[in-house]
């Protein structure tokens, strides 16, 4: 059995009891009288009534004469706002779905054509990969004779020639020239590992 | 196209109030029909006259939206539109002490012939449309209960109750200090018990 005191809801508790908010503001424990029983049932019955309190209809014409005296300014297009997309969402979703179904028709297409034109399709991968090949080639070879052509290169390729140790040196140089390139490189483009704060940088 | 009357009914008020700003005479209207019947509803039951009724809420809706700019977004447009129909009430109210029953007179009054000389006085004994009601209407004796509080009491019932404004609200709204409206919505309550305890018995 508790000892709480049975204290009744004095007046001034009435609004913090219909807002549920006396729990919050102090422990109570309602007194099973008489009194308090017709107070919570008086509460309860003039909130309802006042709860359900009509709305009343103003005059049709109230709008009318409202907006013959306001004074809309002109419209702005500095301080309009920002209307939302012009199409609706129905025809929005509509569109989005004609254009999912042409993707996938068009690619549905292409892989039954595939699979009916096997040989049609390897003989196609066959030839272009031949054609790129050839074509490759022939720019290599193309830029190599261009290459030699010009005397500097020939007097160069000659002095490098002539003995396997300066083709060494040259071969060495070239690579860690290359090597220090490559790490320069990577250095200048990472990017920071840990972030940086605002007032740091 | 985007029907503008659609996208104004699924905004805010505050998004409403930028549209008007901004020069859309769709977003007036749309604040316009938002609020005229509750604006409307609070000003027949403060004076009680359908036709004065009808033309403070002409008058507040045409004060309100002609200084939207003056309008803070912080704050929510309701209070703003409330606040300014209920000082058009007790402006009305006070020339012309329309009918209360409220013996009680001026509750800054100090004096004894303060109070007496602040007490409103029951006005005409024409039957005014909403009388008319009253008399056909199940809720006609809590209308005619509503009435009979003085105007304070009843802008702070009303606005608690049927517009379902929060305390702070109502403050804001009436300019009257937090616990100045608890007291006076608990007065209010304990007149309306008085005035309907008879249909409680």
């Amino acid at each position: 059995m508790t000892d709480l005191p049975h204290e009744p809801l004095a007046a001034d508790d009435g609004d913090a009891w219909l807002d549920a908010q006396l729990a919050a503001l102090r422990p109570y424990t309602p007194r099973p009288g008489f009194e308090t029983r017709v107070l919570m049932q008086v509460d309860g019955w003039l909130d309802a009534q006042l709860d359900h309190l009509p709305v009343f209809e103003p005059s049709a014409d109230l709008e009318a004469r409202v907006m013959a005296r306001v004074r809309v300014p002109v419209p702005s297009l500095a301080m309009a706002p920002v209307m939302p997309a012009a199409v609706p969402a129905p025809q929005r979703r509509r569109r989005v779905a004609l254009a999912a179904a042409g993707v996938a028709g068009a690619m549905g297409a292409s892989a039954w054509w595939s699979v009916t034109h096997q040989p049609l399709l390897q003989e196609l991968i066959a030839a272009a990969r031949g054609e790129m090949l050839t074509a490759y080639a022939g720019a290599v070879r193309s830029g190599l004779e261009q290459l030699a052509s010009v005397p500097v290169i020939g007097t160069l390729r000659n002095a490098l020639l002539a003995t396997p140790s300066r083709l060494a040196l040259f071969g060495t140089g070239m690579a860690l020239v290359y090597g220090t390139s490559v790490l320069a490189l990577r250095r200048l483009l990472a990017l920071p590992q840990t972030a940086q704060a605002h007032a740091a940088r | 196209m985007t029907d503008p009357r659609r996208v104004f009914a699924s905004s805010t008020d505050q998004e409403v109030v930028a549209f008007a700003r901004a020069g859309h005479e769709g977003a007036y209207r749309e604040l316009l029909k938002r609020y005229e019947r509750p604006i409307f509803s609070l000003l027949y039951r403060m004076v009680r006259d359908r036709e004065l009724a009808e033309d403070l809420a002409q008058e507040t809706f045409v004060k309100a939206l002609n200084a939207l700019d003056s309008y803070r977004p912080e704050f929510k447009f309701s209070s703003w539109i409330f606040k300014i129909a209920n000082n058009a009430a007790i402006d009305q109210l006070r020339r012309r002490e329309l009918d209360t029953l409220s013996l009680d007179g001026s509750p800054h009054a100090q004096t004894p012939d303060a109070i007496e000389a602040t007490a409103l006085q029951i006005g005409t004994n024409e039957e005014t449309a909403l009388e008319t009601v009253e008399a056909k209407e199940l809720g006609a004796a809590i209308e005619a209960a509503i009435g009979k509080l003085r105007p304070e009491y009843r802008s702070c019932i009303l606005l608690r109750h049927v517009e379902g404004h929060a305390y702070e609200e109502i403050a804001e709204i009436l300019n009257l200090p937090l616990g100045t409206v608890k007291t006076y919505i608990h007065r209010a309550r304990n007149e309306l018990r008085q005035h309907l305890a008879h249909l409680k018995t």
